[in-house]
């Protein structure tokens, strides 16, 4: 009885070491956290804070199920919106830029949550309030297919459609650029890398893992889903999306 | 500064004590998100998300638990929760990693002890490796595993000895190197 209980007891103790030998093991080298990119995520929790402040609560979720739904029509519809109001407004007014009490006009922050110096009525890159919307569900549904891209070229289970909805993808970049939105420098240089982009995916040839591979480096290291998910966050445009 | 003046200066919208709330916390939300994914992009998603509707649902703290644990309990839920949405993900990264080590490594006939851990750890099921990644790696207490999962504190116990036993049989042949 006793022999057994010593027996229980040391195979306990000898579980005990092996467990915590696999713990110890398992904090040294699985998936080692690098050191945390502190001031690199606090800009963007910092501008969807300020974005909450201006205009209400901004909801961001990082990964979002790309649905290929009719969403082009919905985009179609916006930047159709868009143009209308747009050339309905442009010349300046209260409905067509972000009025501020002072004179001034109100331009989206940039992704490090700092405020570019407001400029004066009619300064040469005032977007009417009008196109940032357009613009920003534009970027919401580009931010969409770019992740799914990402997750299925890992996957190697591209759509059939991808070029389809890339295409039109990058005819609608093409008429923001061209767009009052494009005025906006950051909007401008975030449109311009997505085109880049976006033609890539439309010219890519199915089943070739280079291009793939080299497409998903280029997002990579152009930070271009963290870009449009900041410049999301700071445009007040997107509350209620 | 009490957790009470971090909370009236965070709701009054003072972004020094919002940023000092985000610095106590960000490094364990991180670590989690990062050992849950292994992947960086996913890890600053999550925890960038976790923050913004930390803050954002601050206004719910009613004070029944110490701030920090609310905090915790809010932003690991957030983690978890888009974990569950990226599973699909974690997937692909798994077997990218294999790839790359098959390609990449010829000369080693058998797997080491850190291959085979991660093989281990990776193969348990969502449920257990969530809690021995939480427990066992970030060092959260069965009460903050509970919190954050919303299952009880028995349940969290239950699931990692179920995750150790399963690692034990499968980690057996490096048990020498494990205990070393």
């Amino acid at each position: 009885m006793n022999d057994q209980h010593d027996n229980d007891q040391l195979g306990e103790t000898e579980m005990d070491r092996f467990d915590a030998g696999v713990a110890k093991a398992a904090r040294e080298t699985y998936h080692t956290p690098p050191e945390t990119p502190r001031d690199e995520m606090w800009a963007v929790v910092q501008a969807a804070r300020a974005a909450a402040r201006d205009g209400g609560d901004v909801d961001v979720v990082p990964i979002r199920r790309f649905r290929p739904q009719p969403w082009w029509a919905a985009v179609a519809a916006a930047l159709v919106i868009g143009v209308v109001l747009g050339r309905g407004t442009l010349g300046g007014g209260p409905d067509g830029a972000v009025m501020i009490a002072d004179g001034t006009t109100d331009t989206p922050a940039t992704v490090d949550g700092a405020r570019p110096a407001r400029t004066p009525t009619g300064a040469a890159n005032v977007v009417p309030r009008s196109y940032r919307v357009a613009a920003a569900r534009h970027l919401n549904r580009t931010e969409d297919f770019l992740t799914m891209f990402r997750v299925d070229a890992r996957l190697d289970q591209l759509d059939v459609d991808l070029g389809t909805w890339a295409k039109r993808l990058l005819t609608d970049t093409r008429l923001l650029l061209d767009s009052p939105a494009g005025r906006d420098p950051e909007l401008r240089m975030l449109f311009g890398d997505l085109e880049l982009v976006l033609a890539q995916i439309v010219q890519l040839r199915a089943g070739d893992p280079t291009e793939v591979e080299i497409i998903d480096e280029g997002l990579e290291s152009s930070q271009l889903l963290f870009r449009l998910k900041a410049a999301q966050a700071t445009a007040p445009a997107m509350v209620g999306l | 500064m009490n957790d009470s003046q971090l909370l009236a200066k965070v709701r009054a919208g003072d972004p020094a004590a919002e940023r000092a709330l985000y610095d106590a916390h960000v490094d364990r939300v991180y670590g989690l998100a990062y050992r849950m994914t292994g992947d960086e992009t996913l890890a600053q998603d999550f925890t960038q998300d976790a923050f913004i509707r930390a803050f954002n649902k601050l206004h719910t703290f009613r004070g029944d638990s110490a701030l920090s644990t609310w905090m915790h309990t809010v932003t690991t839920s957030v983690v978890l929760n888009g974990l569950r949405k990226v599973k699909k993900f974690r997937t692909s990264e798994i077997d990218l990693e294999r790839a790359r080590a098959v390609a990449g490594d010829k000369r080693r006939a058998e797997p080491d002890l850190r291959d085979r851990l991660r093989q281990a750890i990776d193969g348990l099921p969502d449920g257990y490796r969530t809690v021995f990644v939480m427990h066992d790696i970030e060092g959260y207490t069965h009460d903050e595993i509970a919190g954050a999962l919303g299952v009880a504190t028995g349940t969290s116990k239950a699931q990692l000895s179920r995750a150790r036993a399963k690692l034990r049989v499968e980690l057996a042949d490096f048990a020498e190197e494990v205990v070393a």
